[in-house]
Parts: structure tokens; sequence; C-alpha cells
């Protein structure tokens, strides 16, 4: 690799990282960590894997037309979404919407919606935070 | 007439009932709606259908469109005050 290629690839890298780290995303992320170690003592941390698994899984309880974040989301991350009234859904990558995850009320307000239409139940604090931390690092 | 004019020149006005539309409810509507469908003129719809509409927001279309009520409050006062059988006093654009 040459010189210029790697200092490029270099700043790429950085101002990735740059976008991704946001102290309102940070703060809401403490919030849920909090509240994952009130619910649990034993709680260590939220998984970027095991978000990426809930965020591609097919669940049950909730909408027979919604099973799964991917329905109106697709699997892909760094795609656009579509909602049921056809409505294109910008991407939920961080590195391509930087401001996704930074307004508490927009968070909590979707995936209040979301959890009930997708599992019919309202999401753990374990289960949001590892689904910021996945898309965090998309 | 004197009246008329102090209620148009104002901030909020109030639609049926005496409910007052915030300056901000059009914004609001146009975002929340906005954020799943294109949003419908307010003069698409009766009063009453609008108060249904804004009434059952967890069951919207077989969606959860919930609402913090503050907001969900604001919407239907502007949907309501601009519908196609709202009378009188509307808001001045």
């Amino acid at each position: 690799m040459s010189t210029r290629s790697f200092l490029v690839l270099l700043c790429l890298l950085l101002s990735a990282a740059a976008a991704r780290a946001n102290p309102a995303r940070d703060a809401i992320l403490a919030a849920l960590a909090a509240e994952a170690k009130q619910a649990d003592p034993a709680f260590a941390g939220f998984s970027a894997d095991r978000g990426g698994a809930f965020w591609r899984a097919d669940h049950t309880g909730g909408k027979f037309e919604t099973p799964s974040c991917t329905t109106c989301h697709t699997k892909d991350p760094t795609a656009w979404g579509k909602t049921r009234a056809l409505k294109p859904i910008a991407p939920m990558a961080v590195s391509l919407t930087p401001d996704r995850f930074t307004d508490p009320e927009k968070v909590d307000l979707w995936f209040t919606r979301n959890c009930k239409s997708v599992l019919g139940r309202l999401c753990t604090a374990v289960e949001k935070g590892d689904v910021i931390t996945y898309l965090s690092g998309k | 007439m004197v009246v008329c004019a102090i209620l148009l020149a104002a901030e909020t006005a109030w639609a049926d009932g005496g409910i007052a539309v915030p300056g901000t409810a059009q914004a609001e509507t146009e975002k929340e709606c906005g954020a799943c469908h294109a949003p419908l003129l307010p003069i698409t719809h009766k009063m009453i259908e609008w108060r249904q509409i804004m009434a059952n927001l967890s069951d919207h279309m077989g969606e959860d469109a919930s609402l913090p009520e503050n907001v969900r409050a604001d919407i239907e006062a502007y949907l309501v005050a601009n519908a196609s059988d709202a009378v009188s006093i509307r808001r001045s654009e």
C-alpha cells in the first residue's frame, strides 16, 4: 500500500470514528446501561453482535406483517428502508445518518412503537442498547 | 370584527370547543405524520374524523403511531381547527 492510500484510508477511518462518537448518543447508551445494570447486576455491557442478531431475527408476538426490524429497514443497515406506508426511511447505520440515536425522545418513541409492532412488547434496555451499539458500528 | 382581528393576529386560534392551536402545531403535524406517510391536509377530513383518527393512534391503519400526549393534542387541535367542516375561526397562515 502506498503512503498516499494509507493516509487516505487513515483519514476515512478517523472521520468515520468521529462521526460515531457523539455525546448525546453516549448519554442515551449510558442511561440504558444503568437501566440494564439495575435489572441485572451481572450486566456486562452492550454487544454489537447480539444487536445484529436481534436486528436480523424473525420475532414472534408482534404483528404478523412486521416480524423483524428488517421488514421495514431491510437486512442491510446501510440501505434505505421503507415504512409500511411506503415512505423512505434513511439508513439506520450511524455512519450514513449521523444523527441517529441522538434525540432521547425520538429514540424512546420509535423503540416503543416498533418493539410493539415487531415483538408485541416493549424492548428491554439490553435489547435497545445492543441494537444502538450494532448500528453505531455500521 | 375587532375581536376577530385580535384573534387572527394572536399566535393561537381557538378551534371549536375553545381548544388552543399552538403556532407550532402545523410543523409538529408535518414532522410526526410525515415520518411515516405523506401528511394529509387538514381539509381532507371532517372534525369528527380527525378526532377519531387522533384518538386511535395506537392502532393507526394497523400501526402503532402513538405520540406523547402533548404532541398528540397539538396535532389534533390543528387538524380539527382546519378540518373541512371547521367553522368561523381559522388559524391565520
